[in-house]
């Protein structure tokens, strides 16, 4: 229906989550009518992003540099190191704002019937990180879902051969819920890792 | 147009569950009166606004659901907690994902005549009990031939002639044994014990072992385990390798 451009255009767009043919012809409308310039910014952004940005030597997170901010950072306490599952998950705890180590990235989770394995999500890179550097706990905050649990185990496993610390974030009652809405699984979680007042 | 069919009320297993689109989830499900069933779980991703907290669509959790659909793909309308999640860990977790990809792959779509459930989930609930692991898997593997149609004559040779304790045979992809001398025979009476499903002995565990997987290799086309696979890994990795773990 539209130019070879820019039904290339529309397809391209539709490779980002949540946007359909629809979203996608919009979007595309929208930068080629109204804002040019948005558009040309857009896709210099983009191009430099893409050339630039890779994984950090350390953590594995996203950034251009060869180490990460947050792992080349003298304010942050070397001796703690925290094990998520995303970039997303550091800029959760980022934003909670009370974890003051450093962390690592494992993209991904172990997952037997997907054929992901320990070497998939850096393993190795982490156990050697836990040989080579003074670290005194492992704080372990992979999702609570089968996978996630299964990851954290074999974590601690490999991490408690190597006598560091570890330790499991706390799964429970959400701040602000209410008992009644809240699954049998996690009630079970909360009140077996209950603490004295 | 076919029929709609809805189900309600199934007391199902999610064998595997992978994203789909945005919030959803594309889940293989195992039920008593309709087999393995393929669903699609609108928003089971989404933290729904709701007051309510929808509860997580995860592997190894009983689950009461209804679905309803006019294809193979179904879409799963509701799903709650039978009992909370089944929590295994290291091996035995690794062990009830084994299971799940063997349902995957050997048990065929929308079979209705799936005599497997009981047998799975009682395996499961083993898993859970501090009894051995490899007895549990075999117990579980024989009965899954059984009911896929494959299961094994242990008492009788390819020729009609009782199997003789003493004697060594090889199994053939007739799904017969036969007398045979040399490499991978399997001893007599450790068919006999298979046979009662008694796995006191080692040497017999290890029979079974070898056994089952040379006739699940061949049900599978001799495609690899991904679930196996990962157990090697996993001992690989270990600082004491002993193979003996390796379903």
């Amino acid at each position: 229906m539209f130019s070879p451009l820019i039904d290339e255009l529309i397809n391209a767009l539709r490779i980002l989550p949540g946007v359909g043919p629809k979203s996608a012809q919009r979007m595309a409308l929208h930068l080629l009518e109204r804002d040019k310039l948005g558009a040309a910014k857009l896709a210099a952004s983009l191009q430099s992003a893409v050339d630039k940005v890779g994984r950090c030597a350390l953590c594995r997170t996203l950034t251009e540099q060869e180490i990460c901010a947050t792992c080349s950072s003298t304010q942050r306490d070397p001796h703690l190191l925290c094990v998520v599952e995303t970039p997303a998950d550091v800029l959760a705890i980022e934003q909670a704002g009370n974890y003051s180590g450093r962390y690592f990235v494992l993209l991904g989770h172990l997952s037997p019937i997907d054929g992901i394995g320990p070497e998939d999500i850096g393993v190795d890179v982490l156990l050697q990180r836990l040989q080579n550097e003074d670290i005194q706990e492992l704080i372990l905050a992979t999702n609570p879902t089968i996978e996630g649990e299964a990851t954290a185990h074999y974590l601690a496993e490999q991490a408690k051969r190597l006598e560091v610390k570890v330790s499991r974030i706390a799964h429970g009652v959400p701040l602000g819920g209410e008992l009644e809405y809240i699954d049998g699984g996690t009630l079970a979680h909360a009140f077996n890792s209950r603490q004295g007042v | 147009m076919a029929k709609l069919e809805v189900v309600e009320n199934q007391e199902v297993y999610v064998l595997h569950s992978r994203p789909f689109r945005d919030s959803s989830l594309l889940v293989n499900l195992f039920s008593p009166e309709y087999g393995r069933v393929n669903v699609i779980a609108k928003g089971a991703r989404k933290q729904s606004g709701k007051r309510q907290l929808r509860q997580p669509l995860q592997v190894l959790t009983p689950l009461l659901v209804d679905w309803q659909g006019r294809t193979s793909l179904k879409t799963l309308l509701r799903w709650e907690y039978r009992q909370s999640a089944l929590s295994l860990q290291g091996e035995r977790l690794y062990s009830a994902l084994y299971l799940n990809e063997l349902l995957l792959k050997l048990l065929p779509e929308n079979d209705s005549s799936s005599e497997l459930f009981k047998p799975y989930e009682n395996c499961l609930l083993n898993l859970l009990e501090d009894q051995p692991l490899q007895p549990i898997l075999r117990n579980f593997e024989l009965e899954l031939l059984t009911c896929l149609g494959y299961g094994l004559d242990f008492e009788h040779e390819e020729s009609g002639q009782a199997i003789n304790p003493e004697g060594f045979y090889r199994w053939q992809k007739s799904g017969l044994f036969c007398q045979s001398a040399g490499p991978n025979t399997y001893a007599g009476a450790h068919l006999l014990a298979i046979s009662r499903r008694d796995f006191s002995q080692p040497e017999v565990l290890r029979s079974a072992k070898m056994l089952m997987r040379e006739v699940l290799d061949q049900l599978l086309d001799y495609q690899p385990l991904k679930t196996r696979e990962f157990f090697r890994q996993m001992q690989s990795s270990k600082s004491k390798p002993s193979s003996t773990h390796v379903p």
